[in-house]
């Protein structure tokens, strides 16, 4: 299975589902990464945080956190 | 005139929604605001008559929802749920509406009246799409008033749309998101058992109480487990949590969030036309360079370094256009008042020590500019990025970042209260207590008169930049070591938005310039004043008769001795002593604990009262220059004694009140700011002496 960090510049993924907490979930959630949500990935430099794009905004987000949102790639 | 009524209005947003913008705009209040998210951490009031009515505007901090995760989304939510607003404002940036409209359905369910400001309409129109506001206004179930806050339009009219909602003018109808039919039925089951029991506080809206429920809040459920017969109907909302999991395979928070955005993107298709898809291309192409692996840390030194040079290069001949100026008022109040008690106290307590203060008005203001230049520009938030791998090393997370970039030239107060966004206590006990670390606006002076008394001008900035460079160490292996040996545990989860850059404006810049420098000014005449008349006064207190044949400058120096300030510094000596410090130099730490820049106010005092003759009178740069007892080496362990040790008063008492409030964590603190201050000095003074510095 691919995690976000899985996912190279430029691709876009689908977000299967958050493999954390309840409160790393809620936090990505509202800030729009939520299952069969289509992310696309901005700048994935293989180590330390990375940048997406959700929903008209940029976020970036902790490679650890990243590592718990398993997608499918399209 | 008479008022027709008074009002309370609360302003809700996500950060970087221009919700700070439009308060300022709305209540012409001055106040902070920043193109990076928690700015605004505690709520801030402001007043506005308009068409006869007293308007209090309430600005809540920047949340992204009303889940109570975090310190500040606590705040927004209590206030609007116990504090019942007559409006909340909310103001969601329309560039970016569906993300920004989910903390609209959560203030709907709380049946809050809702006024929908949707700012930064501008962006919208100028990237060729169009928002129908009658229309989503009515999909929405809110009035809906365009707004765009950072060239002060539709202000007016949001007014207007605040006043005709009060007055029942405007409808604004229930908002009814579609949960589906799996969960409706097991939402009208716990409304209808919250309905039956009694005792539930009227702030609560029972259907709030039951979807809050379901998503298993535990600020709710704890409401619900105090009322008569709540514990059976938690075990209710935890049969129904266990019956929508296994229907759904999913949580049931992960379907109700996916029920709002549902929601909204129905009323985004059906109001908003999309001819063009959104891009930030600039943005974009500064992200990929400004965020690179490589280029990212380098860039971020080279941005700080920026900072300084034009910091220090530029402020350079007014500081001492000013110093000069202090020095010669110094000069005629000595002459113009005969000798005495009252000559002592304007030339020496209030000159001397004030003066010494305000001479680095010049250099804070333009700090300041660089610093917001930098904050509205939006790089803020990239730079916490980039930080994030480095922090992430150390115990924290890039997140942890923002209260240490407040801090550094700001104040700690604000920065301390900036942890209040990150999730974890942990965390944020570890960043409350390296956020103090930083260099303040306050130690900014401490640090400008040393390094331009003993390094040569060239060398100024980049000894300040070292120095700046020391702080984040410090800051950085102090978090180390809390969570290593103190604060066990995994740290919370990095995420954040990286808003588009905009360019600041120049009335921008100069505002918050001016807001920050007004500020220091204040403090200069107020606090540091009063300080400074009592450290004059400890310095002339008890009057010592001078023994015979004693001359003015043995009299002078035995007077400040044994006065009471004296007799404390002597009493502090021997553990500065191993510091490379005097007597003279305790006084003036221990007096910096009331606010930091009551050290150089303190050194002014008491150079200035042991010149005896006033023509010699010269500014305490100059003075320490001369006095044989300080050299380089001695004022960078002093420096770095300055750097580490306690927070000033203030930000002691802030660091209470937001750790629990703890009294362990604070002594704590205490302790281990002091300890490390004392032994980095030490390694520093007798480091250098060992390897042949120093005198």
């Amino acid at each position: 299975m691919k995690n976000l960090c899985d996912v190279r510049d430029g691709e876009e993924a689908a977000v299967l589902f958050i493999h954390g907490g309840r409160m790393a979930q809620q936090r990505l959630v509202e800030l729009g990464i939520l299952p069969g949500e289509r992310v696309r990935m901005f700048h994935n430099s293989g180590a330390g945080p990375l940048t997406v794009r959700v929903k008209g905004s940029k976020l970036s987000i902790g490679h650890g956190l990243a590592q718990k949102i398993i997608v499918r790639e399209e | 005139m008479g008022l027709k009524g008074r009002l309370m209005v609360a302003l809700a947003g996500n950060p970087n929604s221009g919700k700070s913008t439009i308060f300022n705009n709305l209540t012409g209040a001055r106040q902070h605001v920043g193109n990076y998210p928690g700015v605004t951490v505690e709520k801030k009031e402001g007043r506005v008559v308009y068409r006869d009515y007293e308007i209090t505007l309430v600005d809540l901090p920047g949340t992204y929802s009303l889940s109570a995760n975090s310190e500040d989304e606590m705040v927004a939510r209590d206030f609007i749920v116990n504090e019942k607003p007559d409006i909340v404002v909310h103001i969601a940036d329309a560039s970016n509406l569906e993300r920004n409209l989910y903390l609209y359905t959560q203030l709907k369910e709380l049946e809050t009246p809702v006024v929908l400001a949707m700012n930064m309409s501008d962006i919208v129109e100028r990237r060729g799409s169009h928002i129908d506001y009658g229309k989503i206004s009515g999909l929405l179930g809110s009035p809906v008033i365009p707004t765009v806050g950072n060239k002060n339009r539709g202000m007016k009219e949001l007014l207007d749309c605040i006043v005709d909602f009060y007055e029942g003018k405007l409808e604004g109808g229930k908002t009814a998101i579609d949960y589906g039919e799996e969960i409706g039925l097991e939402l009208s089951k716990l409304n209808g058992l919250l309905g039956r029991s009694s005792g539930i506080p009227a702030e609560y809206p029972l259907k709030w109480l039951a979807v809050k429920m379901l998503e298993n809040d535990a600020w709710v459920n704890k409401i619900v487990a105090q009322i008569p017969g709540g514990p059976a109907i938690l075990l209710e909302a935890e049969k129904s949590r266990v019956h929508l999991k296994k229907h759904f395979s999913d949580d049931p928070e992960v379907i109700i969030a996916d029920r709002r955005y549902g929601f909204i993107s129905g009323v985004c298709a059906g109001a908003q036309s999309r001819t063009a898809e959104e891009r930030h291309e600039l943005s974009d192409k500064i992200d990929k360079i400004v965020l690179n692996r490589f280029l990212g840390l380098p860039i971020f030194a080279a941005v700080m370094y920026a900072i300084f040079k034009f910091t220090f290069t530029f402020s350079e001949p007014a500081v001492a256009w000013l110093e000069n100026l202090i020095g010669k008022l110094g000069e005629f109040a000595s002459a113009a008042i005969p000798e005495g008690l009252t000559r002592s106290f304007v030339a020496d307590g209030i000159i001397g020590g004030v003066g010494g203060v305000l001479g680095f008005f010049p250099l804070v203001l333009f700090m300041f500019f660089a610093i917001a230049f930098f904050e509205d520009s939006g790089y803020m938030a990239r730079a916490a990025f980039v930080m994030d791998r480095i922090m992430h090393k150390f115990g924290l997370h890039g997140k942890s970042f923002l209260p240490l970039m407040i801090s550094t030239n700001g104040c700690a107060v604000p920065g301390i209260m900036a942890s209040r966004t990150l999730d974890n206590k942990r965390d944020r006990l570890i960043t409350m207590m390296v956020t103090p670390f930083m260099i303040c606006g306050a130690k900014l002076p401490i640090f400008a008169l040393f390094i331009g008394a003993f390094f040569p001008s060239e060398e100024g900035a980049n000894m300040m930049f070292l120095m700046y460079g020391l702080s984040v160490v410090i800051a950085l292996i102090s978090a180390w070591a809390l969570k290593k040996f103190v604060f066990k545990g995994e740290s919370s989860h990095f995420v954040m938005e990286l808003p588009p850059y905009r360019v600041p404006t120049i009335q921008g810049l100069l505002l918050k310039m001016w807001e920050r420098g007004w500020l220091y000014l204040k403090k200069a005449g107020t606090i540091i004043l009063l300080i400074s008349i009592i450290i004059w006064a400890g310095f002339t207190f008890p009057e010592i008769q001078p023994g015979d044949g004693m001359s003015e400058e043995a009299a002078a120096s035995a007077q400040m001795e044994q006065s009471f300030a004296g007799r404390a510094g002597k009493f502090v000596e021997p553990a500065v002593r191993p510091l490379g410090m005097d007597w003279r130099d305790g006084v003036a730490l221990m007096a910096g604990v009331a606010a930091k820049e009551v050290v150089v106010s303190t050194l002014g005092t008491i150079y200035s009262l042991g010149e005896v003759d006033p023509e010699e009178a010269e500014p305490l740069k100059a003075a320490l220059q001369n006095d044989p007892s300080w050299n380089p080496l001695k004022a960078l362990a002093f420096l770095v004694f300055c750097l580490i040790y306690l927070p000033c008063f203030v930000a002691m008492a802030v660091f209470y009140r937001e750790s629990g409030p703890s009294l362990k964590w604070t002594l704590f603190l205490i302790f281990w700011t002091t300890v490390l201050a004392w032994s980095g000095a030490f390694i520093v003074y007798q480091g250098g002496r060992l390897l042949g510095f120093g005198g």
